[in-house]
């Protein structure tokens, strides 16, 4: 008990390391260390005692148990009631880390230990949370050259958020796309901030260029330029870095209009109802990268609920979004003057909804002006009158006509001129990557999927003539033996006659004259059989069985 | 009965297993997408209602759950799907045929000429069976039925008929309606096939497996009682009773198994030696996620000791290696941990615990120190301590790890802790390259226990023995060998052993005889176990035989 103690106390170690064996380890001796602590007052303390902590005058001494679910309960119990013991001479403080629910603790804690405890619950965010944070704050800002396209972002975040909730995982996923997009790959030394751009450009050789001029984006590029253009363009090196840093830079502008815009976008539609773009940046930046966002149906959807925003939610979300484009304009490396011209624009729109009052916005209920029915008018003819009522447009508000002028503005000319896909940009390869069959077999491993991939169809692997399939259960001699051994125990229920496996081996691989049984096997084929039943073994898929003699037994139910 | 048939054969025939999938996740999508707007409805109300902070605090954690997000980069076109590696396989008749249909048709090579098509049909199992009653199975039978496999089937089938007594009338009748709706030749054969009599029986006992489970399917059918718990009576798979011995030679000697494996060529040479050519292109990238602080895990059918040796060869010659033989049955974590502590780092004092030998390390430790595996999944590395050590270890800083894994259940061994202490980059090698190292410690039924060496090992330690020793030894082995056809037989009582030895003169005491007792058991010549009444039964745990053998050799030369 007290060496379990000690152990998790073990910053104590250091100091009482040379006189004291670890058996002779006690609350006492804790106490009388902690006394000479305080007594010594040295100002750099052990980190247990958190100045943040301190009760009164004396430093709390505070122990952390990170996981309480994986110790034992009778351990954590019996540590909890010898310290309530020693309270009045050690100001304990417990952190328990629970990663379900608090009930938990509760669980392992029965009342009479739990009584000497007095609990305070913390709630921290969860993972979802902090892996936002970390993209909006660090991956998905225009400092950061390198990005992933919409298909690898996708994958990241499909890993993050149905298989693991690990933002460590979604860093080092992240860490590994970015590995592969530098790794025997030159030219990318171009994915830099820009301050290093033209230095970078400056080292390039021969070869680099000579991949740069390859990029399918730059190809385009070049289609669209005049002839004239094209010949120095792609035979003169010179020329070639002049434009390429050119070219380089608004590429950097164009990340930074990207993410601007982005951060605007998703301010205005993040608070709609059922959020048509997605509650989360990323998600809207998954989008506008795939496809052109401004096309989208969702878009559309959220201009159309944006058309019926009332002027305190509309003027709250225009001054975020100045906020955005002020601080964009302001740390900026790249010189991009439209920003100031829209957030120029934007605040005249905001002054003036600002400026309209309430008496402007809300109108002032016209009673409904007096329709003239006419005294004999059925029913039909009514119905008629009302819808045709109903189509003539009342008249807009002072507050609904800028409202509408404003979206225009916004859904016709700022948005679909900055959030363009990136593919369409000359050298976007060079920032973004985007070859995710690369990674995804590495970041997520299917060995499970391999192996049954070698067994049905090994041509898939040996790209050989002989062993190509039109379907994949049929059996041809020129296979492994493995395979043909792994087939064969595919037709069997749950116990395999090892006999009669080997007839069957034999039957494909060394057909008798007549079919007969051949109980005299070739020796050679007895130990090909012999290997490949010890393989599948080794594999899992099959286990010796002592319910029968010579026997074992399928241990997996797949189908081929 | 008619409508019914039709209405169960819906069920059972037309729809294919992607479909049912197919269809399963698209309920289940649209019920998702109900209760999703169900939820937003829910929320849209409750906003209304109540204030909007309010409708944060509630959004906060199942905020990705109620935008209804799915995954759609986790699976993708060229991916092998699930159901067809871990899908249910209910034993259906038909199932078991299918592979065997197509094989005959598609043998176009050479060495299948003297594979006669008589040959082939004798091997064919009794698929037309089905036909009867069922005009969908037919006309597909009838199809495949074009080669002569369907007689061999047949005949089989008759064979099968006249071996079980069970469903007799019923089985005939289906036979001779399956020749009907089949063609002519089929018929021909059939008066042939007396011929070859002797001929089928053999074969139907062969693949007797596959069509036992069938005929109760095949019998259903026509009965047409499906339910549920037939699932798991039916899973009862009957095999026949042939056992090994019926060989010529039932087992291979170790030796020679291994002989006659190292003189084999490998097939597709050229193909396996493309394949581990492609993987010593990816050293490069390997080395740089090593350092990375990623590990390396390798997947994938066939050995890949040879692509990690050639790793170790090529990439890490001038580095501390420590290569670890995961597969091998008596390895222990410790002697890992030790190894690096006593023989890398050369420490004096070494802590006794695990944890506080790897802290050690980790402090220590200051070059690189590269960790190959063979099999991490091996089977003492296996246990959630074992790996827990490793992938401490595997985080270290100075510490890489190259791993591989060929056990098909392999990553259930670690949770996600683990995983991210690994921080594995997989790569599929797949080689398909034999285990030869990895599993030549396995038990396989079809390796003799190598008799011989028992024996050796067995006269070798006797010889060792003091003449008393021998003598006591003798004493049991000999009772064991008189026992030897009573089945009830457990051992030989301490007692009983005490006394023979008393009376021969061998021991004078009971002590005196448990310390001969424990020299024998430490060399493993002797299993001691508790009987039911709480008495000491001794045996010797070798076979029969191989002490018959013994006792010949112990009396021929005294």
């Amino acid at each position: 008990m007290n060496y379990n103690k000690v152990q998790r106390d073990d910053d104590l170690e250091e100091t009482v390391k040379d006189n004291i064996k670890k058996n002779q380890y006690n609350f006492l001796t804790l106490s009388a260390w902690y006394k000479e602590q305080l007594r010594s007052k040295s100002p750099k303390k052990k980190s247990k005692n958190k100045p943040a902590l301190e009760m009164d005058k004396d430093a709390a001494l505070v122990v952390i148990i990170p996981n309480v679910e994986g110790f034992s309960p009778h351990i954590l119990q019996n540590f909890i009631l010898i310290a309530s013991g020693y309270i009045n001479s050690l100001p304990l403080v417990f952190v328990f880390g629970v990663a379900t629910a608090v009930c938990a603790l509760h669980r392992s804690l029965p009342y009479h230990v739990s009584s000497k405890l007095c609990n305070e619950v913390f709630h921290s965010q969860p993972s979802t949370a902090y892996l936002n944070q970390v993209l909006e704050k660090v991956v998905l800002t225009s400092t950061c050259p390198f990005q992933l396209d919409d298909k690898t972002f996708k994958l990241l975040t499909d890993i993050f958020l149905f298989y693991d909730l690990s933002v460590y995982g979604f860093i080092q996923h992240y860490k590994y796309c970015m590995m592969e997009h530098f790794f025997n790959c030159d030219h990318n030394v171009l994915c830099c901030s820009i301050s290093e751009l033209s230095q970078n450009i400056k080292s390039l050789s021969k070869e680099q260029l000579e991949e740069l001029r390859q990029l399918p984006s730059f190809r385009r590029y070049v289609d669209t330029l005049p002839k004239k253009e094209k010949a120095p363009l792609l035979l003169d090196d010179h020329h070639f870095k002049e434009v390429l840093e050119e070219l380089m830079t608004e590429l950097h502008g164009y990340l930074l209009n990207l993410h601007t815009y982005l951060r605007c976008l998703h301010t205005l539609t993040a608070s709609l109802p059922k959020s048509p773009l997605g509650k989360q940046l990323r998600e809207v930046y998954n989008m506008a990268i795939c496809c052109d966002i401004s096309e989208s149906p969702q878009f559309r959807e959220c201009f159309q609920l944006l058309g019926f925003q009332s002027r305190e939610e509309l003027l709250d979300k225009l001054g975020k979004v100045l906020g955005f484009l002020e601080s964009a304009s302001s740390n900026m490396s790249v010189k991009v003057s439209h920003l100031k011209d829209v957030q120029e624009e934007l605040s005249k729109y905001y002054t003036s909804i600002a400026n309209m009052g309430i008496e402007a916005t809300e109108q002032p209920l016209k009673s409904p002006s007096k329709i003239d029915i006419g005294e004999n008018i059925n029913r039909y003819q009514l119905k008629e009158k009302l819808l045709e009522l109903s189509r003539k447009q009342k008249p807009l508000s002072a507050y609904e006509e800028t409202r509408k002028n404003l979206l225009d503005y916004l859904a016709g000319s700022v948005f679909p001129q900055f959030l363009v896909p990136p593919t369409n940009v000359p050298f976007n390869e060079v920032f973004f990557f985007n070859n995710v069959a690369r990674v995804k077999r590495h970041i997520v491993g299917t060995p499970r999927a391999a192996i049954h991939m070698a067994l049905n169809n090994p041509h898939y692997y040996l790209e050989c003539k002989c062993c190509k399939l039109d379907k994949t259960s049929s059996i041809i001699p020129s296979m492994p033996d493995i395979c043909i051994v792994y087939k064969l125990h595919l037709e069997c229920g749950r116990l395999i006659n090892m006999y009669d496996w080997l007839q069957a081996f034999l039957a494909i691989v060394n057909p008798s004259e007549l079919g007969e049984e051949q109980r005299d096997v070739a020796p050679e084929i007895q130990a090909r059989f012999t290997r490949a039943v010890a393989e599948l073994q080794f594999l899992g898929f099959i286990k010796p069985s002592k319910r029968k003699t010579d026997h074992v037994t399928r241990l997996t139910w797949g189908a081929s | 009965m008619e409508t019914r048939k039709k209405s169960k054969h819906v069920e059972v025939q037309f729809v294919s297993n992607q479909d049912v999938g197919r269809e399963i996740i698209s309920i289940k999508d649209t019920k998702v997408k109900k209760i999703g707007n169900a939820l937003q409805r829910r929320r849209k109300r409750k906003q209304c209602k109540s204030s909007d902070s309010d409708e944060e605090v509630d959004d906060l954690p199942c905020k990705d759950l109620d935008t209804n997000e799915r995954p759609t980069a986790l699976f993708e076109e060229g991916d092998v799907p699930g159901q067809q590696m871990f899908g249910f396989q209910t034993t259906k008749g038909k199932r078991a045929l299918t592979p065997r249909t197509p094989r005959t048709p598609k043998t176009p090579q050479p060495e299948k000429v003297n594979g006669t098509p008589q040959s082939r049909k004798v091997k064919g199992t009794p698929q037309s069976r089905k036909v009867n009653g069922r005009p969908r199975a037919s006309s597909h039978d009838t199809g495949t039925a074009k080669t002569p496999y369907s007689l061999r089937r047949r005949l089989k089938k008759q064979i099968a008929k006249t071996a079980s007594q069970a469903t007799d009338g019923y089985l005939s009748d289906s036979d001779f309606s399956a020749s009907n709706s089949e063609y002519m030749p089929s018929d021909t054969d059939r008066s042939s096939s007396s011929e070859d009599e002797s001929v089928e029986d053999k074969d139907e006992t062969m693949k007797e497996p596959e069509y036992q489970p069938r005929r109760k399917q095949g019998h259903q059918e026509i009965e047409y009682v499906l339910e549920a718990d037939e699932f798991f009576t039916s899973q009862k798979s009957v095999t026949s009773d042939h056992t090994l011995s019926r060989l010529q030679q039932p087992r291979l000697a170790e030796k020679q198994l291994q002989q006659l494996l190292g003189d084999m060529t490998l097939s597709h040479k050229q193909a396996v030696y493309n394949l581990c050519a492609e993987h010593t292109q990816l050293f490069a990238k390997w080395m740089f996620s090593l350092r990375e602080q990623y590990s390396v895990l390798l997947y994938g059918l066939g050995s890949k000791r040879h692509t990690l040796h050639q790793f170790r060869t090529k990439m890490l010659q001038d580095q501390l290696v420590l290569e670890v033989n995961g597969f091998f049955p008596s390895l222990t974590i410790k002697e890992i941990v030790d190894s690096i502590a006593d023989d890398l780092l050369e420490l004096s004092e070494r802590p006794g615990g695990m944890l506080e030998c790897l802290d050690i390390i980790e402090q220590q430790l200051s070059s690189e120190l590269f960790i190959i595996i063979h099999n991490l999944d091996g089977p003492m590395l296996q246990s959630n301590k074992n790996q827990d050590i490793i992938a401490r270890l595997a985080k270290m800083e100075h510490i890489h790890l190259v791993a591989s894994i060929d056990h098909i259940n392999a990553p259930l061994i670690w949770d996600h802790a683990k995983l991210s202490r690994y921080n594995f980059v997989w790569w599929d090698v797949t080689s398909l390259q034999p285990y030869t190292g990895e599993t030549q410690f396995e038990n396989s039924l079809l390796v003799q226990r190598s008799g011989g060496l028992a024996l050796s090992s067995l006269s070798n330690v006797f010889h060792s023995l003091t003449t008393n020793a021998r003598s006591i030894f003798i004493i049991m082995v000999r009772h064991q060998l008189k026992n030897q056809k009573d089945p009830t037989y457990l051992g030989l009582q301490f007692k009983d052993l005490y006394w023979s030895a008393r009376e021969a003169l061998l021991v004078s005491s009971d002590i005196a005889l448990r310390a001969q007792l424990t020299e024998f058991l430490d060399h493993k010549l002797v299993h001691k176990r508790r009987s039911p009444d709480g008495s000491e039964l001794l045996q010797v745990p070798v076979d029969s035989t191989v002490l018959q053998h013994f006792l010949e050799q112990v009396e021929g030369d005294p």
